[in-house]
């Protein structure tokens, strides 16, 4: 079950990183991703709003929030340049357009490596030969 | 989307508080799973929400901060899980 909750107007990126941590951290929520909501009201209201579910029994490592520039955003390589710049043990959460400071933002949310300390142990080569069967 | 986010503001303190407990019931070693289970039962059928939530602390943490939720389903949660939170022994 997941659930959808507004965030306060962000005026910079650190701000929302901020917002969404207070979700995880004071909340116990996990951020599964991240939008822009508009009301149907007239005139219609926008911000940005989450989507949430519980995590009270699992550890995650932290949200961070990185802005994508528009000449990155529109250049695929440059923009796939930019996820590994991230770091190759960070995991990519959502890539979304937010509002920050009332203009829309592309950012991408990701996690840094695996909280809880999970190590991962390259295991070494095995001298079997696969078999499948038919 | 204005009244649900001074909500949320408002009711900052009261969620943490609620997190904080479930947290303590979950991460208790001196509990077994199945009697977790029971707790996390006694804590819906006291608030008189059997039905609408699983036993279990996402559950219950996803309802009570669904946006959802009624401030009086909310209310009935907090004492229900001070009450079960009474029970339990004190930590060391």
């Amino acid at each position: 079950m997941s659930i959808r909750k507004f965030l306060a107007p962000a005026t910079s990126a650190d701000q929302l990183q901020s917002q969404l941590r207070d979700q995880e951290l004071a909340f116990g929520m996990r951020v599964l991703g991240i939008g822009i909501y508009q009301t149907t009201d007239s005139p219609p209201v926008r911000n940005n709003s989450v989507e949430l579910t519980s995590r009270i029994s699992e550890k995650i490592s932290e949200l961070r929030v990185a802005i994508v520039a528009k000449e990155v955003a529109d250049d695929d390589a440059k923009f796939s340049g930019f996820l590994k710049s991230l770091g190759a043990e960070a995991s990519i959460v959502d890539i979304a357009t937010v509002l920050i400071n009332g203009v829309e933002q592309e950012i991408v949310l990701s996690r840094s490596g695996v909280a809880g300390g999970l190590v991962l142990v390259p295991q070494p080569p095995s001298a079997l030969t696969p078999s499948l069967p038919d | 989307m204005n009244s649900e986010l001074s909500e949320q503001t408002k009711n900052k303190a009261q969620i943490t508080s609620f997190v904080a407990g479930l947290k303590r019931i979950v991460s208790d070693t001196s509990i077994t799973e199945e009697r977790k289970g029971l707790i996390f039962s006694e804590i819906i059928e006291n608030a008189k929400l059997t039905g609408k939530i699983a036993p279990d602390a996402e559950s219950l943490n996803n309802y009570y901060q669904d946006p959802g939720t009624s401030a009086a389903d909310r209310s009935a949660l907090d004492s229900s899980l001070a009450l079960a939170l009474s029970k339990m022994p004190i930590q060391p």
